[in-house]
């Protein structure tokens, strides 16, 4: 069994940056987010791939970081939740979170607003039942889901999400 | 976690791919999308030396229609196969079974239907971490010589969990297996074991390629039904994948295969002999459909979550709702 | 008439939510700090076992391991949350008593190094037999948890008030009913972790999630034996705590441990399972009630006995045992009650408090006033009504109760729900539900019940607020800042905070005991009070005024009637740093609550000096194949007293449906065998997901509390615990028949209407 396999030198580009990082076939991309780049806005939740906080886009469809192998995301557009703010300020979503009241404890917000704003790009106005559904996969403890999906639909609109 | 520690390759083309896992047999384990294999190896219930990527064998992904017969390879995204023209329109039922799978994250691009085809069987007692593991014997699926579901049990009692693979049945869909000297094209059910703790017969150097679907003759209806708890991410409880032929109002032929029963998906002969040349009348879905929990009910083993009585009630409820829905579409 | 507030009542958005919608808001897993090592704990694999040997050599000698303890390390001290429950060492010297129980750490330079020194870790173990349920543990020769508790008895409450077998006996009807509940579970979001960093001079830095930073220290400094000041916990996001979170974990002191002997930072990260299973649960409880009714549904007695399996530590045992009988008191009028609740010892991970305390008692009660109703041919809403508590009365156990809005709630859902028009005449299969509950606004917590504030001003006008508040993210730090702005007439942006910090911060009960708004709002109110007639002494001279006609509000201070010949804020606050007089805020609040009063050994005085009270109606259609419950409609009502921002309040009325009924009434249970929890992951313990929730109508009932800020008392938990009993309510409704174990799965749906066709009766009996 190797123990030592030998590390290798990937470029991820992540929000729009290309890096440079050093990393063991077994890191995987929540791992060299959160470790490498210190970009902790990602979360690891359960480990399994169940509770969607590690979400994060590739190539602008969410995928779960957590199961997803750094050396495997090469090649590939990632953006975190700290790729969504611009310089004018915070995304139509997150802004709309911070409104409706649909943040508490902000441990699913990341992968939330992610997984909302994969949908806006593919429905830009999506309706109650459309935003539910695809959440279903992002669990929150704290808010019971009514005012994330408020907000998720309150940022429907059709300029680029 | 940390994932354990192993080697990885990721082959630029097919016949690298077969090289590599000609050379290393059992000590590489392949990679699809990962989203079974990842959260196995976190719980180290697999420790390979080895990681054979799948992701740019380009030549394994997309769908293409060859008279008739539509050729899907391996590596196609769930969401690839679900939105597909043909696919929508000849195969509903592989639809449902796609869309039921985990969550959208994971049929939009991680999850290809080969991998959900190869889907580790799942057992409450073993799909944990490896310090829960580690407080009491292994059991056969974990190396070790007991069954903690069944205690006098030589045997693994692990179920098949994949939506894919019981619709696939049900549709009587070929798989094509490649290795360094060859092919094969084996039917799924030949895919299967039919043992728990070693569920597929691949051999350690064959690689899964594609899976070949059959259009189906005028008067066809399928469909499939999942039973879980919860509206997304769950495993079935039990499922019931199926697909009829009707001619002159009469059953021509009835494929019923049942999920989440036992080792491998349950096809369902007896539903096939009950229901030939009868009118699909609700006195003739009863019968098949009680034939098909009969059937079950010995292999389904207190190995998950919710108790095995009631899933054995399930799938005589299940397999009716999949029968209906198939003959309204069939009609 | 309701005064026009500018901030208060107002569905402001959260100050801290910009950062939580960035990512940028640090939770204790997102730590980073130069040099830190990577925590992990060894556990045991085994319910119960005697530790006969330790070897650490193999681990220690791994390169990049820096630090390898076990319990030959402490001083084997054993801390407990009562000074009558000590019965838990941080790190097992002599026996490990839970599958999870902490026997040796590592600190290492990385993960891996960590994982493998774990591995290299050798402990031999003389299995010992093991105690996996209530009956077992209370068997004549069951293996004792720990020596010193017989029978495994590991808290007992007792509680008779008036004459219960009078009552009982004179009563027109009697039914007697077992309730029983497996464990539920917090499943927080965010999975447990710790970080601790050392400074040379011996004073460490804890980040970790908490419902009150000073529970945390001074546990923290009695097992480490430094002094206060030298246990520094900090200000940290929290990701959802719900009970689970109020004391100290044996990570934080294995961590604190690790860092002293390194010398650098160490951090220890749960995995999900950890969380699950090395933190706390809720109970498992059976509870049996006895109730009697007169003719006209009025209760005349009831007599409770509970049976709590409370796993290997006492944890807040005497609070969890109490809360489910102290809640229903409140909520129900009784002059005959008997309470007997028993917390035993199992060999199974630790259980504590819980948002919903006692699913099974709450859900029975209300359960067996809809089977009395209706055996009496009585309206199950008048039932309550008429059991219902009013303002001005006294719970059996001496607990006067000011305000209280419990029938508004229950008529208010009752009439949103079309109630009435729907009970005993839906289709098939469809039914619905009524639940009624309180939740207390805090208990007698001594020396720590009362919350201290100072509010500093810079020269601009610019505020800081210092409270020992906490945050888990129920938005307690934005009321902090909404009431100090009301108070002092500047905006929301003027004002900075700094809470839960205990080098810092002053005293505050914590946030478990649903107090924060009432003693820490009030806190912050007080001192923002006193900083004002500070300002007003200063401007009334300026302005050759009356400090009583002055008024705070748009960042300046004027005569009422005359806004436009004031003095800004600012100048005011250089003016009194010029006279030598600067401003410093300071207040502090303490519930008024009966001292003497103790959960176990004299329950009865004021518990709380104000109570919340809630009701919840849901609608549901159940599918009689398969038992699964669609859930159509949730009317949630609560008198919070007041809502300082009714966003906020409303979001905790939705959690507290999701996490109260739809979760603990239909989904969530562990499942074990022995001791070992089947179902620990995010997969196999299933918590609710958006597309099965309801669409909830929450409705605010405000009574304004006569002792709370602005009125307010305590927002969300009696929903949470009265929509589990209006879930039960509602399947019982839809299927025609009583089922009493929780949560209902779709499994005991589907058997009961077997039974129900088969013409048995009463399923689970």
């Amino acid at each position: 069994m190797s123990n030592k396999a030998p590390k290798v030198v990937i470029e991820l580009k992540v929000n729009g940056e290309e890096h440079d990082i050093l990393v063991p076939p077994h890191l995987t991309l929540l791992e060299a987010l959160r470790e490498k780049l210190e970009l902790t806005g990602t979360k690891e939740g359960c480990g399994e791939g169940v509770c969607g906080s590690c979400t994060v886009l590739m190539d602008g469809r969410p995928v779960r970081s957590c199961l997803t192998l750094a050396v495997e995301a090469v090649g590939h557009e990632i953006t975190t939740i700290e790729g969504l703010a611009g310089p004018e300020g915070l995304h139509r979503l997150q802004d709309s979170f911070v409104r409706h009241g649909a943040i508490q404890c902000g441990f699913c917000t990341p992968g939330m607003i992610l997984t909302a704003k994969a949908l806006l790009d593919e429905i830009p106005r999506p309706g109650e039942q459309e935003a539910r559904e695809a959440i279903a996969a992002n669990i929150c403890r704290c808010t019971g889901y009514t005012k994330i999906v408020e907000a998720i639909v309150a940022a429907g609109g059709d300029d680029d999400a | 976690m940390r994932l354990p520690a192993f080697d990885y390759l990721a082959p630029g083309s097919l016949k690298d791919a077969l090289e590599v896992l000609a050379e290393h047999g059992s000590a590489a384990v392949v990679q699809a999308g990962g989203t079974d294999l990842v959260p196995r190896l976190r719980q180290r219930l697999v420790r390979p030396d080895l990681v054979v990527s799948l992701k740019n064998l380009n030549e394994l992904r997309g769908i293409a229609r060859e008279g008739l017969t539509l050729r899907i390879g391996a590596m196609t995204t769930l969401k690839e196969v679900m939105d597909h023209d043909e696919v929508q329109g000849q195969f509903p039922g592989l639809v449902e079974a796609m869309a039921s799978v985990g969550s959208p994250h994971i049929q939009h691009r991680t999850g290809a239907i080969g991998g959900n085809l190869l889907l580790g069987t799942r057992c409450l007692q073993y799909n944990q971490s490896e310090w829960w593991r580690s407080g009491r014997e292994h059991c056969h699926k974990d190396g070790g010589q007991v069954c903690h579901v069944l205690p006098d049990s030589k045997e693994c009692s692990a179920s098949c969990q994949s939506d894919g693979a019981v619709m696939l049945v049900a549709l009587g869909a070929q798989v094509v297996l490649r290795n360094v000297s060859g092919e094969r094209v084996i039917k799924i059910p030949e895919l299967f074991s039919g043992l728990g703790d070693a569920p597929f017969s691949l051999t350690p150097d064959e690689l899964l390629t594609e899976i070949r679907l059959f259009l189906p003759p005028p008067g066809t209806g399928m469909s499939y039904r999942k039973l879980r708890w919860r509206s997304s991410i769950d495993f079935p409880l039990v499922s019931a994948g199926t697909m009829v032929t009707l001619s002159n109002g009469k059953f021509d032929r009835v494929r019923l295969a049942l999920g989440a029963v036992g080792p491998a998906p349950l096809l369902v002969n007896e539903a096939d002999k009950a229901l030939r040349g009868r009118a699909p009348d609700s006195e003739a879905i009863e019968e098949a459909t009680a034939q098909a929990g009969k059937k079950a009910e010995g292999s389904i083993v207190e190995n998950t979550v919710a108790p095995a009585e009631y899933r054995r009630k399930m799938v005589a409820v299940l397999a009716r709702r999949a029968l209906s829905a198939a003959i309204e579409r069939a009609r | 008439m309701m005064p026009d507030y500018k901030h208060i009542g107002r569905s402001v958005p959260r100050v801290d939510s910009r950062a939580r919608a960035t990512g940028e808001v640090k939770f204790s897993g997102d730590l980073i700090f130069p040099r830190m090592l990577v925590g992990k704990v060894l556990r045991s694999p085994h319910a119960h076992a005697r530790i006969l040997n330790i070897d650490t050599s193999r681990a220690e000698r791994l390169r990049g391991v820096k630090t390898v303890v076990t319990g030959r390390d402490t001083a084997g001290v054993k801390w407990g949350v009562f000074p009558y429950t000590r019965d838990m060492q941080m790190l097992q010297i002599d026996k490990a008593r839970y599958i999870g129980d902490e026997v040796a750490a590592v600190a290492a330079v990385d993960e891996d190094t960590a994982l493998e020194a774990l591995r290299l870790i050798d402990v031999d173990y003389e299995i010992l037999p093991g105690v996996f349920t209530i009956d077992e543990a209370l068997a004549d020769d069951a293996p004792l948890v720990h020596e010193d508790y017989p029978g495994n008895r590991n808290v007992e409450v007792n509680i008779d008030v008036g004459d219960v077998d009078e009552a009982l006996e004179k009563s027109h009807l009697v039914r007697t009913d077992t309730f029983i509940a497996p464990e539920d579970d917090y499943f927080m979001g965010e999975p447990y972790a710790v970080v601790v960093r050392p400074d040379t001079d011996g004073n460490l830095e804890i980040w970790c999630p908490n419902a009150g930073p000073h529970m945390k220290s001074k546990p923290l400094s009695n097992v480490l034996r430094l002094p206060l000041n030298k246990v520094k916990v900090r200000k940290v996001a929290i990701g959802g705590a719900f009970g689970g979170r109020s004391e100290i974990s044996p990570a934080d002191f294995i961590c604190s441990l690790m860092a002293l002997k390194s010398g650098r930072p160490v951090k220890i990260v749960y995995t999900r399972e950890e969380n699950t299973t090395c933190v706390r649960q809720g109970h498992g409880m059976v509870t049996k009630h006895i109730t009697g009714m007169d003719r006209d549904g009025r209760v005349t007695a009831r007599s409770s006995i509970s049976y709590l399996d409370g796993g290997a530590y006492s944890s807040t045992g005497p609070i969890a045992v109490s809360v489910p009988f102290l809640c229903h008191e409140q909520t129900y009028r009784l002059d005959n009650a008997r309470f007997h609740g028993v917390r035993v010892y199992t060999n199974k991970p630790v259980r504590g408090m819980i948002r919903i305390h006692g699913r099974s008692f709450a859900a029975g009660v209300d359960m067996q006033l809809d089977m009395m109703a209706e055996e009496l041919g009585l309206d199950p809403v008048e039932v309550r009504l008429i059991n219902a508590r009013r303002p001005g009365e006294y719970t059996a156990t001496k607990s006067y109760v000011g305000s209280c809005g419990l029938t508004e709630c229950v008529e208010k859902t009752v009439e949103r729900s079309d109630f009435k028009k729907k009970h005993g005449k839906l289709p098939p299969y469809r039914g619905i539900g009524l639940g009624m509950n309180s939740v207390q606004t805090g208990f007698p917590l001594g020396i720590r019940g009362g919350s201290q504030a100072i509010i500093k001003f810079n020269e601009d006008g610019g505020v800081t607020i210092i409270s020992g508040v906490v945050d888990n993210g129920q938005g307690n730090d934005n009321m902090l800042v909404q009431i100090a702005a009301e108070e002092l007439g500047l905006e929301m942006t003027d004002i900075e905070l700094i809470t839960a910090d205990t080098e810092v911060t002053p005293n505050d009960p914590g946030s478990y005991s649903m107090v924060t708004t009432f003693a820490g709002g009030n806190a912050v109110r007080l001192a923002a009070a006193d900083a004002k007639r500070q300002i007003f002494e200063v401007a009334a001279e300026k302005l050759e005024a009356n400090p009583a006609d002055l008024i705070a509000a748009d960042r300046k201070v004027f005569v009422k009637g005359s806004p436009d010949r004031g003095l800004p804020l600012a100048k005011v606050l250089r003016m009194a740093l010029i006279q030598g007089r600067p401003i410093l805020g300071q207040g502090s609040f303490s519930p008024k609550v009966d001292h003497r009063r103790e959960w176990v050994s004299n329950p009865q005085g004021q518990l709380s000096e104000a109570f919340s009270f809630g009701a919840t109606v849901c609608e549901v259609d159940v599918d009689p194949e398969t038992g699964l419950v669609e859930v159509l409609d949730v009317w949630a009502a609560q008198d919070c007293g007041f809502a300082i921002n009714p966003m906020v309040v409303e979001g905790q009325f939705e959690g507290s449906v999701a996490m109260g009924g739809q979760g603990g009434m239909l989904t969530e249970f562990h499942s074990w065998n022995d001791g070992r929890c089947l179902n620990t992951t995010q997969l196999e313990y299933k918590v609710p997901l958006a597309v099965d929730m309801p669409p909830i109508d929450p409705i605010i009932v405000e009574t304004i509390d006569p002792s709370g800020p602005y009125g307010a008392k305590e927002a969300g938990m009696s929903v949470a615990m009265s929509a589990a009993q209006a879930y039960a309510c509602a399947i019982a409704n839809a299927i025609g028949c009583w089922i009493k174990e929780f949560p209902i799965t779709p499994d005991k749906i589907v058997e009961a209407i077997e039974h129900k066709k088969r013409g048995d009766f009463d399923s689970n009996g």
